[in-house]
């Protein structure tokens, strides 16, 4: 409880703190009032308009995988909710494979659905313009409160899709974070000291080269995830000119902003220096055999990494979980992972847009949209509730070795609080993770240590270049995966990218300046 | 004399090519065999592997170190084995229906004396290729049908497949026109000719297009992805499907997190691949039992 | 006014034609009912192809806009490339199988011990069962460049090491190995079936003339078995435009080195759209593969007529 008023506390300071910001910002999105932060009097009036005597079944679907201790769960809530929205839950799990096939036919079908997960990567953008979500704002409002509270308004703010909220953000960081994942006993082997710098990193890379030949010194990122490949890992850390991509191609930095200035730039035209150092860098890297040679077609290079014989490896997200570091335990007892980032964590170091990948949406044709939305409030109300869903029962499926942390216990149950229930208020930091990296999680899980990006709540509607961007999208796949991680020659594979997509890129960019404009100008 | 000696000659030709031909085909059959057998064995050995070994030594003959843990997880609860119910119960419902449906649609199709069988042939090719499209699909089963949850949802619609249909044409079309003929004399209809004649003499033919329609239910999961929400009526594979998407994450999630999945998961891939071959491999060797030689021709005969 | 006439010909044919056989179309009615409701009531769907989808106007009410959906496939010069890998790849996987296939059913029925045949029927069956996902990791252990087994193998015998997932030009004969490996024992149960059911008579007349088992192969069994060959590759053939995504996005993945020869449509299409969700283009991409194959299968089915009209599917 203690816990819980503290984080509230933190909280409501943190919205207080970026309205004014946002107010010095752009100076009218304050004032704006289907702000939910300004509507608190009309709630409480409205606060019992709903009858829940009678009984109702929310459907809820999201991705993953149905644990074995759900049900409990699931009989557990529902009982504690029966005097407060009385409803009952059918939890659908859609398996990660099929999720957009699900959620498009679900949603175009119309039938019964109450809660549904989507995401910008899922095709949101596109259903959110096809209509199938209901905005959310007067919902927030009235039944919200909780959601409020526990979710900094800067999220809120920044996750609007054509100026409305349809989905409630759920995330923590409040910016994307990532880290090298490093075999820590073969460090120590080498006798080097703690990595503090990339320089040290690679230095690790070709002493694992040279001491253990049978070792891959460095396996990056491969698919589906861009951003982490050998070369734009090092944008996480070394970003003079503050290079973020847009949100236009996934991970893609093709398009991508630079100093908080509003304007879209374009790596066919204008190729940052740096960006092109690190390629150049990671060419370097798999010329001189650093980088695994068949790195693109490993299926998943976190389960290569558990094997044993990645010495540097890549992560989207702080420190080592348990699972990985048990799996990596299970080949040999005294192999150990760590993870090396070179994050500051002076406040104010960073900006940030405050975009969450994945979100939970009310579809218009539910007929139980205030029970549901009541139902994610209940969540938020009590530290306990949060705990019930995400980690299940306490002593039996997890722990709580100290105030904000937990660890499970068996596989009973699974995390996955990010498909329904996720936010930076309840939220507990894996028992797993060193010092080191509970600060950086915590930093990262602040709102106010960014500086709020000058684009904060603008989204990029791509219907009018969805044929562009889908051209793009296939283009890209041929070319940028093997200039960013080394595997051809850059130059001249550039050369062939930029001839066949240039076009298309352009008027993407062209569009997007358009809509910023426009954005901006009001 | 001479005659005599070049038959002799001629048969002990003939009876040495013979030799060389079956050892060729031994060998051949051997090899396959093998190639099909090892990787197999591969997967199952492994499958009872600890998760280390695995990692470490990749696919071995012989592990060096067993554990059941991936079995441990998958067969935890009480769902597989209600899933694995599910998927019988669909299986042998659907298989039954599907043959039947298709037996008789396909003596249609290959009956010289029905005129628009090339029609009927190409409505039903058509269907193939042009499959209905999943919007208009799940909306007819979803919406107008209001199969949503049903059992039947996954038996009904996939009752004709116009693949199998054509083979048991291309079988029918063969059958001696004396058959039906005759029969025709003693004053039988068509229908009674089909099921009293036809039918009886298609054995192996029926008995493998049942093995590939209880193939087909029991490894579908699509039509449960669409249609069954509730989880206590899923199927054994779509249970394994979401099973196996969470262990490959990563492979479908975009964006930069990284949701760790705390399973064996190697081990569980090569696991699941031993439970869902389960029951339906010992149809085979009972579909073999209807590949006897010469009923066809025993029964013209009779 | 002429094919106003022909259909009402048509109809009043299909008329007289029932109620010459009534029993025979009676044995039709079930299926023709399931066609119906499960393929032919469903393809209204197919004009979202045409439409930009706005839940609010619903199916029918949406915005017509002509071809757009397919603009994105045929703009660049790739749908040529990943059209050419669909027709190329299945091609040379449906005339694989079907070989390897017969030759198994053919073997298989020259082996006179029961147990021994059984068994080996039971074990070329396998392969089918075996996941995309874990074949994608055999493959992988098999060809990877550093440990791979048959990198390995090679640097024994003294041979240089080959870089597998670097070398498009090696994948259409890899992917075809391990479909065959997947599908050749699946595919010789139709075959061994259709030759178990052929006439003893034929054999035995044979043997008394002194042929051998060879001759007995080539002259009896295979002929006797072209019908159902014909049958099975004209099936094959209209699917022939649609790849095998679980197959190619398991073992290839998102791996760009390999993509100028084992890019499907499927593939491709999948790429395109994933972060888009849209399903007007993707249906306009399964609508393309249909008309294609629809064509292709057009011309086939009326060569095959041409020369023994028998063996035509329709």
């Amino acid at each position: 409880m203690k816990k819980l008023i503290k984080k509230l506390m933190a909280a409501a300071m943190v919205t207080v703190i970026s309205t004014s910001m946002l107010a010095g910002c752009s100076g009218k999105k304050a004032e704006d009032a289907s702000t939910p932060a300004k509507t608190e009097e009309v709630t409480k009036a409205a606060e019992n308009s709903v009858d829940i005597s009678k009984e109702e079944t929310l459907k809820i679907f999201i991705p993953g995988d149905r644990p074995a201790a759900f049900d409990k769960v699931i009989a557990e809530a529902e009982a504690r909710m029966k005097d407060t929205v009385n409803v009952k839950l059918d939890v659908v799990f859609v398996p990660w494979s099929d999720l957009q096939t699900k959620v498009t036919q679900t949603l175009n079908s119309g039938e019964k659905c109450d809660i549904i997960f989507d995401a910008p990567w899922n095709g949101m953008n596109t259903n959110v313009s096809t209509g199938y979500y209901e905005p959310m704002e007067d919902l927030l409002a009235k039944y919200g409160q909780n959601i409020l509270k526990t979710t900094p308004n800067e999220m809120f703010e920044a996750n609007k899709f054509a100026g409305k909220i349809y989905g409630i953000p759920l995330g923590v960081l409040q910016k994307p974070a990532g880290a090298y994942l490093v075999r820590k006993d073969i460090r120590e082997a080498l006798g080097l000291p703690e990595i503090k710098s990339y320089q040290e990193l690679e230095k690790m890379m070709y002493a694992v080269k040279e001491k253990y030949p049978d070792m891959i010194p460095f396996l990056p990122q491969n698919t589906a995830g861009n951003d982490r490949s050998a070369a734009m890992m090092r944008l996480y850390f070394e970003n003079p000119n503050q290079i973020e991509r847009t949100e236009a191609f996934g991970t893609s930095h093709v398009l991508y902003f630079k100093n908080n200035d509003g304007k879209v730039y374009n790596l066919f035209e204008e190729m940052d220096s740096d960006i092109w150092s690190y390629i150049e860098n990671a060419r370097k890297l798999y010329n001189d055999g650093i980088i695994y040679r068949d790195m693109l077609a490993v299926a998943d290079i976190a389960t290569e990494a558990k094997k044993g014989n990645v010495a540097i490896s890549v992560k989207g997200d702080i420190g080592v979980d348990a699972a990985t570091q048990t799996a990596l335990k299970s080949v040999n007892p005294n192999y150990e992972f760590e993870t090396v980032d070179f994050y500051s964590t002076n406040p104010g170091a960073y900006t940030s847009d405050f975009k969450q990948w994945n979100f939970v949406c009310i579809p218009k044709v539910s007929k139980n949209k205030e029970r549901a939305m009541m139902f994610l409030d209940w969540v938020r109300t009590d530290q306990a509730n949060y705990d019930l869903l995400a980690y299940g029962f306490k002593g039996e499926t997890f722990n709580t070795p100290d105030e904000d942390s937990y660890s499970f216990i068996g596989t009973d149950y699974t995390w996955f609080p990010y498909a329904w229930i996720w936010n930076p208020t309840q939220d507990r930091v894996s028992s797993d993770l060193n010092e080191k990296d509970k600060a950086t999680y915590q930093y990262f899980s602040d709102a106010s240590n960014f500086i709020p990006s000058k684009l904060l709540g603008f989204t990029f509607n791509a219907e009018k270049v969805t044929n562009e961007i889908a051209q793009f999208n296939s283009i890209e796949a041929k070319y940028y995966p093997l200039i960013i991680n080394g595997v051809t020659d850059p130059q001249q594979e550039w050369d062939k990218f930029k001839a066949e997509a240039s076009d298309v890129v352009k008027t993407i960019q062209t569009e997007y300046q358009a809509q910023i404009d426009t954005f901006l100008a009001q | 004399m001479s005659n005599l000696a070049l038959n002799q000659r001629t048969k002990i030709r003939a009876s040495s090519s013979d030799t060389i031909l079956k050892a060729f085909i031994y060998i051949s059959i051997v090899i396959v065999a093998l190639l099909c057998f090892i990787p197999f064995w591969i997967v199952f050995i492994n499958s009872f592997a600890s998760e280390g070994a695995i990692m470490q030594d990749g696919f071995t003959l012989i592990p060096s170190e067993f554990s059941i843990d991936a079995y441990k997880f998958i067969l935890r609860g009480a769902q597989v084995w209600r899933s694995y119910g599910i998927t019988i119960f669909v299986t042998v419902v659907g298989t039954a229906l599907a043959v039947m449906v298709s037996t008789m649609l396909a003596y249609l199709i290959a009956s010289p004396k029905v005129k628009y069988r090339n029609v009927i042939g190409f409505m039903t090719y058509f269907t193939m290729i042009f499959g209905s499209g999943l919007v208009g699909f799940y909306i007819m089963i979803a919406s107008w049908l209001n199969l949503k949850d049903n059992i039947l949802a996954m038996i009904l619609p996939y009752v004709v497949n116009p693949f199998y249909v054509f083979i048991l044409v291309s079988f029918f079309r063969d059958l001696p026109q004396e058959l039906s003929e005759s029969a025709m004399i003693d004053g039988a209809n068509d229908m009674i000719t089909f099921f009293k004649i036809a039918l009886p003499v298609s054995k192996p033919v029926i008995a493998t297009v049942s093995l590939f329609y209880a193939l087909v239910y029991w490894n579908d999961w699509w039509l449960a992805l669409l249609f069954i929400d509730d989880y206590q009526k899923q199927p054994l594979q779509m249970m394994i499907r979401k099973l196996m998407a969470n262990v490959n994450m990563a492979q479908y999630v975009g964006g930069t997190t990284n949701y760790g999945a705390v399973i064996p998961t190697m081990g569980i891939q090569l696991a699941i691949v031993c439970i869902t071959i389960g029951p339906i491999i010992l149809l085979y060797p009972f579909v073999q039992k209807y590949f006897v030689k010469g009923i066809m021709i025993g029964s013209v005969k009779g | 006014m002429v094919n106003f006439r022909g259909i009402i010909g048509f109809f009043s044919g299909i008329k007289v034609d029932i109620k010459k056989n009534p029993y025979l179309y009676a044995l039709g009615i079930p299926g023709f009912l399931f066609f119906a409701f499960f393929s032919y009531l469903p393809m209204f769907g197919h004009v979202l192809a045409f439409k930009k989808y706005r839940v609010s106007d619903g199916i029918w009410g949406s915005e017509w806009v002509g071809l757009d959906n397919f603009k994105f496939f045929f703009s660049g010069h790739d749908w040529i490339n990943v059209t050419r890998n669909t027709l190329l790849l299945n091609t040379l996987f449906l005339f694989m199988t079907t070989v390897i296939a017969i030759a198994i059913a053919v073997f298989l029925n020259e082996i006179r011990s029961e147990v021994f045949k059984k068994l080996a029927q039971s074990v070329i069956f396998l392969p089918y069962f075996i996941s995309w996902m874990v074949i994608s990791l055999m493959v992988f252990a098999l060809l990877n460049f550093d440990a791979g087994i048959i990198n390995r193998t090679l640097v024994s015998l003294g041979m240089d090491k080959v870089e597998w997932y670097q070398d498009a030009s090696k994948w259409p004969a890899i992917m075809s190995i391990v479909y065959v490996w997947k599908f050749a024992g699946y595919n010789s149960i139709i075959y061994l079936a259709a030759i178990t059911g052929m006439p003893q008579e034929v054999y035995e007349s044979a043997k008394v003339d002194g042929a051998t088992r060879f001759q007995m192969i080539i002259r009896i069994t295979l002929p006797m078995l072209a019908p159902t060959v014909i049958t099975l590759v004209l099936l094959g053939i209209g699917r022939i435009f649609f790849g095998d995504f679980g197959m190619f996005y398991g073992i290839i993945g998102d791996n760009p080195a390999l993509y100028s020869t084992t890019d499907v449509i499927d593939t491709f299409a999948y790429r395109s759209l994933r972060q888009l969700g849209n399903f007007s283009m993707s249906s306009a991409i399964v609508l393309y593969q249909s008309m294609m194959g629809l064509v292709t299968i057009g011309l086939f089915n009326f060569i095959v007529k041409k020369i023994n009209k028998d063996y035509s599917l329709f």
